[in-house]
C-alpha cells in the first residue's frame, strides 16, 4: 500500500487531497476483532443451550416438569421482552441493528421459544395430535418476528420451519440426505414450496418491502426449484412435464440474474440446466449406435464446456462493464 | 522467476490497491480512471466462484480429450502407457504455457486447472516409471515430487502448491526421522518443531527481500501452517497418540509419555502465546490460529482429566464464551490498542445471501424429517442447537 502511493504520488496521478486522505485513513485503520467476538457468541449460545438442555435431559426425574416449562418459558419471553423494549421502530426497509447483543438475545429468545413449544407438546400434548399444528405456529411466530425485528437468521430458521410443516427439509446438508426424493408428493411439494417462495419475493420486490430479504427467498426458491424438476425428471413416470418445467423455471432465474447482476444465481441455473440437457442428451443418444454415442458424448462434453467457459466469462465482463475498476 | 508478466502483474497488484481506497471513498472517479489508464496492461483477477467453475469445466475438457485421445490411439499406446502419461502431461504444460504467454491468463481457472492436473499427470508417471512397492515407497515418493511441486510453486506463484511443498517437506523430515529407527521416533516431536521453526524463519527472510512481492501471499500461507506445525507437534495429544502408535508403547494407567510436563505446558502456552503475538502484531492469522488452538488445547486436557460431567462443562464452557464475547465489546466499546470490534470492511455479505443465516439454519433448524405415521410432532427433531436431546 505505502509503495503504490508513493509510486502514484510521484507519478502526479494522485493530487495531495487524496493522497493525505489516504494516509489519514491508513494510520486510523484499527484491527477488527468483529468477527471473532460473533463467533465467541455463537458458540456460547450453542454450548449454553446444548448443555441447559441435557443438564434438563438427564434430572427430568428431579426437577419436574412444569418447573421446567415455567423456566423456558420465562427466559424465552425474557428475551422477547428485551427485545421489543430496545427495537427501532418498524421500518419497510432494511432496519439497522441496535446492536450484536440484541441479534443474539433476538436469536436465543425464538429457539427458547421453539424448545418451549416442542416440550409443551411432548410432555402435555397441547396440540392434541395435530402435529402440523405444532410445527405452523412457531414457524409463523418466527417469520412474524423475522419481519419485525429484521433478523436474517431468524427469517432462514422460520423458512424452513415453514417447509418442513410442509413436510420437507430445505437446509443446505439435510436437502439431499434425509428427502426421499423418489416419494411423488416431496417432488410436488419442492415444486410448490419454490412457487410460493417466489411469489413472496416478486410481491416483496414490487412492494419494494424488506428487499434484503427477498434473496433469501429466491435462494431457496432456486434450488428447490432445480431439485425438484431434476428428481421429477429422474425419478418420475410423469418426467415428461418436469423437463420444460425446469427448463421455464431455470430460464425465469437465469433472466432474474441477469436483471439483478447474481453470478452466484446465473451459476446456480447453469448448473441444475446443463444437468437438465446433459440428461435429455444422454436419453438421446441411448437409442444411437454405441459408436456415434461415445464419440457425441465426448465431443458433447468438450464442446458445451468450452461454450460455457466462454459464456461465464462474457456474462462476467457484462455484469461488470460499468465497473470503473 | 515466474512464468507470468511481471509488469502486469505489478500493474494489478497497484490497481487492487486503488480499488480498495476507492471503495472507501478516498479517490476521485476520475483519477482511479486516469490511474487504470495508465496501468494497462495488467491482469484481471476473477472472482473465486468464476475460478472454481472454469476450473472444473477445464478439468472435464482435459479429461474428455484424452478419453478420445486414448481411443484413437489405444492400439499405438498398449503397454508404453507411462511414457504417454509423461507425454501428455507434457503436452498440458505446453498448453499452460501458451494460455499464460499468448492468452493473457492469471488464476483465472483454466491455468489453474491446467497446472495441478498437468502436475498430477506428471508426478504419476514419474512414480510409475522410476518407484517401487518397497519400504522406501513413500520416502521415494516425497523426494522425488517435492522439487517439482516446489519449482512449480514458484513459477506459478501458486498458494496451493506452496502449502504442499511445506507439507512434503514435513512429511519428508517425518518420514526421515522414522527411518532413524527408536531414536527417531523419541525425537520426533522436536525435529518436528525445529523443522516448522526452520521454515518460518527461512519464509519471514524471503518475504523481506524485496523481489519476493509476488510471492508474499504464498509465503504468508506457509508461515501461518509452519506456525499450526509448531504447535500441532507439541500438543500433548498428538504426541501421547502418536508414540502409542508408532513405538507400539503401551502407556500404563496412571503413567505418562517422557516430558509430559513439558508437552502438557506447550500445549497450554503456545495458543496463548500466538493470539497475544496476533493482536500485537495486529495479524488475523495468528490470532485465529491462538483461538482455534486454545479451543484444541481444552478439548486435549478434557481428554485425559474429566473433571465435571459434559453437561457441566457445555454449560461453564458456553457461559464463559458468552461472558469472555460481552466482555471484550465492552472492553472495546472506545477502541483500544488500535482494535475495535466494529466492522471494518465489509466481508460478511459478498453473496448477498448472508452464510452467517444458512449457519443458523443449519445448526438450529428443524432435523430429519420423518415419515407419516410417527410418534413425533410433525416437524422432526428440534434441537435446541444440536443438544440432541427429545423433549
Amino acid at each position: 500500500m505505502k509503495q503504490t502511493l508513493h509510486i502514484l504520488e510521484q507519478e502526479g496521478l494522485l493530487d495531495d487531497a487524496a493522497c493525505s486522505r489516504i494516509r489519514e485513513d491508513e494510520a486510523s485503520r484499527l484491527f477488527s476483532v468483529h468477527w471473532h467476538v460473533k463467533t465467541l457468541l455463537y458458540l456460547g449460545v450453542t454450548l449454553v443451550s446444548a448443555g441447559f438442555g441435557l443438564l434438563i435431559y438427564k434430572n427430568i426425574d428431579t426437577i419436574g416438569h412444569l418447573a421446567i416449562v415455567i423456566v423456558i418459558g420465562l427466559l424465552s419471553g425474557g428475551c422477547f421482552f428485551y427485545c421489543i423494549k430496545n427495537s427501532y421502530p418498524f421500518s419497510r426497509l432494511k432496519a439497522a441493528s441496535p446492536g450484536i447483543g440484541y441479534d443474539y438475545i433476538l436469536l436465543l429468545g425464538c429457539l427458547l421459544f421453539i424448545t418451549f413449544l416442542g416440550y409443551l407438546q411432548w410432555q402435555y400434548l397441547i396440540f392434541g395430535f395435530r402435529y402440523g399444528l405444532a410445527t405452523f405456529i412457531p414457524a409463523c411466530l418466527l417469520l412474524v418476528t423475522a419481519y419485525r425485528f429484521d433478523h436474517l437468521g431468524v427469517l432462514t430458521l422460520g423458512l424452513t420451519l415453514f417447509a418442513s410443516w410442509l413436510g420437507l427439509s430445505i437446509t443446505p446438508l439435510e436437502l439431499l440426505r434425509y428427502n426421499d426424493f423418489s416419494s411423488e408428493r416431496i417432488i410436488y411439494t419442492g415444486a410448490m414450496l419454490a412457487l410460493i417462495f417466489t411469489a413472496v419475493a416478486w410481491l416483496q420486490h414490487r412492494e419494494n418491502f424488506k428487499m434484503n430479504f427477498v434473496f433469501t427467498y429466491i435462494h431457496f426458491a432456486a434450488h428447490l426449484a432445480g431439485i425438484s424438476c431434476l428428481a421429477g425428471i429422474f425419478q418420475l413416470n410423469t418426467s415428461i412435464i418436469w423437463i420444460p418445467l425446469l427448463g421455464m423455471a431455470m430460464y425465469a432465474l437465469h433472466r432474474y440474474s441477469k436483471h439483478e447482476k447474481s453470478f452466484y444465481l446465473l451459476l446456480v441455473s447453469l448448473f441444475y440446466g446443463y444437468f437438465g440437457a446433459g440428461y435429455l442428451f444422454v436419453k438421446l443418444m441411448s437409442v444411437m449406435p454405441e459408436v456415434i454415442a461415445v464419440y457425441a458424448s465426448f465431443a458433447l462434453f468438450i464442446g458445451s464446456s468450452m461454450w460455457l467457459i466462454v459464456y461465464l466469462k462474457r456474462t462476467w465482463k457484462s455484469f461488470h462493464r460499468h465497473d470503473i475498476i | 522467476m515466474t512464468l507470468y508478466n511481471r509488469v502486469k502483474l505489478a500493474n494489478l497488484l497497484v490497481l487492487e490497491d486503488v480499488k480498495a481506497w476507492y471503495r472507501r471513498g478516498l479517490v476521485p472517479a476520475d483519477q482511479v480512471a486516469a490511474i487504470v489508464n495508465s496501468r494497462q496492461p495488467a491482469y484481471k483477477r476473477s472472482h473465486v466462484l468464476y475460478r472454481i467453475g472454469v476450473f472444473l469445466l477445464t478439468t472435464i475438457i482435459l479429461y474428455s480429450s484424452s478419453g478420445i485421445l486414448v481411443l484413437i490411439l489405444e492400439p499405438l499406446i498398449d503397454d508404453e502407457y507411462k511414457l504417454f502419461l509423461l507425454a501428455g502431461s507434457c503436452i498440458v504444460f505446453g498448453i499452460l504455457y501458451h494460455f499464460i504467454r499468448h492468452k493473457d491468463h492469471f488464476k483465472s481457472g483454466v491455468d489453474d486447472a491446467l497446472l495441478y492436473n498437468g502436475l498430477f499427470l506428471f508426478i504419476t508417471a514419474f512414480q510409475l516409471m522410476f518407484n517401487h512397492l518397497d519400504e522406501d515407497f513413500l520416502l521415494f515418493l516425497v523426494i522425488s515430487s517435492l522439487p517439482f511441486i516446489l519449482l512449480a510453486a514458484v513459477l506459478f506463484i501458486d498458494r496451493l502448491l506452496s502449502v504442499a511443498a511445506f507439507a512434503g517437506f514435513i512429511c519428508l523430515v517425518f518420514l526421515l526421522a522414522l527411518k532413524a529407527g527408536d531414536a527417531g521416533k523419541m525425537l520426533l516431536p522436536f525435529l518436528m518443531m525445529a523443522a516448522s521453526v526452520a521454515v518460518y524463519f527461512v519464509a519471514t527472510s524471503i518475504r523481506k527481500i524485496e523481489n519476493s512481492y509476488f510471492w508474499s501471499g504464498c509465503l504468508d500461507h506457509v508461515i501461518l501452517c509452519s506456525l499450526a506445525v509448531f504447535y500441532l507437534s507439541g500438543n500433548y495429544y498428538v504426541v501421547r497418540e502418536a508414540s502409542v502408535v508408532l513405538m507400539n508403547a503401551e502407556i500404563p494407567a496412571g503413567g505418562d509419555i517422557p516430558f509430559a510436563i513439558f508437552f502438557y505446558a506447550f500445549t497450554i502456552i503456545v495458543p496463548l502465546v500466538y493470539i497475544y503475538l496476533g493482536l500485537r502484531k495486529k495479524l488475523y492469522g495468528s490470532l485465529n490460529l491462538g483461538l482455534l488452538f486454545f479451543a484444541a488445547s481444552i478439548l486435549t486436557i478434557r481428554h485425559y482429566h474429566h473433571m465435571m460431567p459434559f453437561e457441566t462443562a457445555l454449560l461453564l464452557g458456553g457461559m464463559f464464551l458468552l461472558s469472555a464475547g460481552w466482555w471484550v465489546m465492552h472492553y472495546l466499546r472506545t477502541p483500544k490498542y488500535g482494535i475495535t470490534y466494529e466492522e471494518q470492511e465489509d466481508l460478511g455479505e459478498t453473496l448477498g445471501l448472508s452464510a452467517e443465516a444458512l449457519v443458523i439454519a443449519q445448526s438450529f433448524g428443524p432435523g430429519q424429517v420423518k415419515p407419516q405415521g410417527s410418534t413425533e410432532f410433525g416437524g422432526g427433531e428440534f434441537g435446541g442447537g444440536g443438544a440432541g436431546s427429545k423433549y
